[in-house]
């Protein structure tokens, strides 16, 4: 949103959320560190902070896993949303001190260059029981550092939201290499069922997340309007749609947000400029168009972000019938300026 | 109208505040209890110690074959003497350190690697002192008869205590990176006389195995046919690739 | 086998970050305000953050600097 990049645009809210994180990251290392050195006090400390921010990262990544669809279900969480790059971040550079620890630990001082050691050092790759887990681990960790490393908001402009977007959706792969690091590795040597079990809990939680989410989304794409004529579709009764807020439409593949504010219609493309947020389901603030995800905003009727941003998104033309919306399925250029529809003249 | 929350205004509305203050609380209970459960739920770790940063003197004559050892004699006389096998920092054996040596009294500056199962040090490269011609007599190596015994090959030097846990599946690459290097491979196992202990690992020739034999089994479980021996308080076991079985 | 090809792959891999962490350290003190307009006078705090992506994606970048005109790319999705 801003116009001149800065490291990192601080606000209460997000020192707040950090300081959280913070807080959260040092209370689990502090806990396990402790009990495990007084539990177990053969245990070599190296052997504990391989494990402490090996499984600190794991936890984290499946609570950053839950925060989308967490939010998709219930708007109320949407703050865990708005600093949740600085979540992942955390997690890569836990992730990061578990493997450089372990890499270190495992590969190093020895006869063989340590990455190439950690591809080869155990060949049962055609094992399900003995495959190499850590090569797993080594994948997840560099996705984990390309997404770290593409947070900032020049990457989302420089890359194009798609390529980020796709790019970051590559987390699930991450989880995926994780849930089979830590059941491929720990697990296999560990003989506790708690751990299983809490590895399974986990797992069930990030995935009927998931599907719940999914389905709710899914329920508003099928309700894909069926009355048309000349180039109009019809949408939605105007009573449908709250005051400052908007009716979502699943057109051509991508979602129209109709807006009602002020006794006018105005429909905008539902894609947020910034990290593809879900327009639809913010709010009009100060006569803006504003995204519940991260703030950014946009003038209704012409998609465009106040002066001096430059955002713009796709506007579309709309009339009312009969108390009924109708839109013309055809994005104009982003930025095109429309005039609202009126309700109570036509 | 429900309550809409915009990150960058200093404050957000008060049912979100609320619910984001219950959710930071339930966050600090799961990260309190996740850390409690996990490490309450590890493995018994085996009380096994490395000295790091502690080294110390020692002296004994040098057995070379199969795999280097110190044999310090504990001063009382005609007692027996306690092997150390030796080892080179990092994951190397510690066959150049004292190539040539076979026989002599040394005096030498390493690190004390121990568990029940053994004791080991880690030399100091050019500490080696040479103290001249041992008069100790080797004695004959004991054979105990030929036995089938079932455990887990791992590389001497992080199972008797460099690492902890030095054995098992995680530790499996950082074994065949040792084996590979010429730590002594053992196997460990309690079948022998219920105590468990490391057999050495060695060819039906008596020297030291061939690495390509038992790399990559490693930290599983297996079963190994020979031999065994005890020699100066070590025990060997003698077989070939073709008798170590993976067991599931 | 195995050995020869990750061998040639971690090579390939140092070679790479090297290559990139050359290609950062000119690209955040002088590229990086041609290939972005929004990075003209941007602080220290922002060249070292994207300094780790530049080293990952540091091919596309040098093309970028090359056609430098300081506008994003256009993006194509279902309405743009």
């Amino acid at each position: 949103m801003s116009h001149r990049y800065a490291g990192i645009s601080w606000n209460p809210q997000k020192r707040a959320y950090d300081l959280m994180v913070a807080a959260g990251v040092v209370l689990y290392l502090v806990t396990f560190l402790a009990l495990s050195s007084l539990l177990h006090p053969a245990a070599t400390a190296e052997t504990l902070l391989i494990r402490g921010f090996g499984s600190c990262a794991f936890l984290l990544l499946n609570v950053v896993l839950c925060i989308g669809p967490l939010c998709r279900l219930d708007s109320r969480y949407l703050p865990l949303l708005y600093n949740r790059r600085h979540l992942g971040v955390t997690t890569f550079l836990l992730g990061m001190v578990h493997g450089a620890f372990s890499l270190f630990q495992l590969h190093t001082l020895g006869d063989s260059d340590p990455l190439i050691s950690l591809f080869t050092a155990n060949r049962n790759y055609q094992s399900l029981a003995d495959f190499p887990f850590q090569p797993l681990g080594f994948l997840a960790l560099l996705i984990l550092f390309l997404m770290s490393a593409t947070s900032h908001d020049f990457w989302l402009r420089n890359l194009t939201p798609r390529v980020w977007k796709s790019l970051h959706m590559l987390v699930y792969a991450a989880y995926g290499l994780l849930v089979a690091h830590v059941t491929l590795g720990l697990l296999q040597s560990e003989r506790s069922p708690w751990l299983v079990a809490a590895m399974g809990t986990s797992l069930a939680l990030v995935l009927s997340l998931h599907v719940a989410a999914a389905r709710k989304e899914r329920e508003l794409d099928d309700s894909t309007p069926k009355a048309q004529e000349e180039n109009y579709v019809k949408v939605c009764a105007v009573s449908e749609i709250p005051e400052k807020c908007a009716k979502l439409v699943s057109l051509r593949g991508e979602r129209v947000a109709i807006f009602k504010f002020d006794g006018k219609i105005s429909a905008l493309s539902n894609v947020c400029r910034h990290q593809n947020g879900p327009l639809g389901e913010g709010r009009i603030i100060d006569g803006c168009v504003t995204c519940p995800w991260h703030g950014f905003q946009y003038q209704p009727e012409s998609g465009a972000a106040p002066e001096p941003f430059t955002e713009k998104v796709s506007t579309f033309r709309t009339k009312l019938v009969d108390g009924c919306v109708w839109l013309d399925p055809h994005p104009l250029p982003p930025g095109t300026y429309i005039e609202p529809s009126r309700i109570g003249r036509s | 109208m429900s309550e809409f929350y915009i990150g960058y205004l200093s404050s957000a509305p008060l049912a979100i505040r609320r619910r984001v203050r219950l959710l930071a609380a339930a966050m600090v209970v799961f990260a309190v209890g996740g850390a409690a459960l996990f490490a309450a739920s590890q493995n018994r770790f085996a009380a096994s110690f490395f000295d790091y940063g502690k080294p110390a003197e020692f002296s004994g004559s040098l057995v070379l074959q199969p795999y280097p050892a110190l044999l310090v004699n504990r001063g009382m006389a005609g007692s027996s003497e306690t092997p150390y096998l030796l080892v080179a920092p990092g994951k190397f054996g510690a066959d150049a350190l004292v190539s040539g040596r076979e026989g002599r009294n040394v005096r030498l500056r390493g690190t004390l690697i121990h568990r029940t199962e053994g004791k080991m040090i880690e030399i100091e490269p050019s500490s080696i002192q040479d103290l001249g011609e041992s008069a100790d007599r080797k004695g004959r190596p004991r054979d105990l008869g030929f036995a089938t015994l079932s455990g887990e090959i791992v590389d001497t030097k992080c199972f008797l205590g460099v690492m902890n846990p030095g054995e098992g599946k995680v530790h499996r690459d950082c074994a065949a990176r040792c084996l590979s290097g010429g730590i002594p491979p053992a196997l460990v196992s309690s079948d022998f006389d219920g105590l468990q202990r490391l057999f050495l690992l060695v060819g039906d020739d008596g020297k030291p195995l061939l690495k390509s034999g038992f790399l990559q089994r490693a930290g599983r479980p297996v079963a190994i046919s020979g031999r065994i021996f005890e020699s100066q308080g070590l025990y060997y076991l003698s077989t070939n690739e073709v008798r170590i079985q993976a067991l599931e | 086998m195995l050995e020869h090809a990750v061998a040639f792959l971690v090579r390939a891999y140092y070679a790479y970050t090297l290559a990139g962490c050359l290609f950062a350290i000119l690209f955040v003190i002088r590229g990086v305000q041609m290939v972005d307009v929004q990075a003209r006078g941007a602080g220290v705090g922002f060249r070292l953050l994207i300094f780790p992506g530049v080293i990952a994606f540091w091919p596309l970048l040098l093309r970028r600097w090359f056609e430098a005109d300081g506008e994003a790319p256009a993006e194509r999705n279902a309405h743009r």
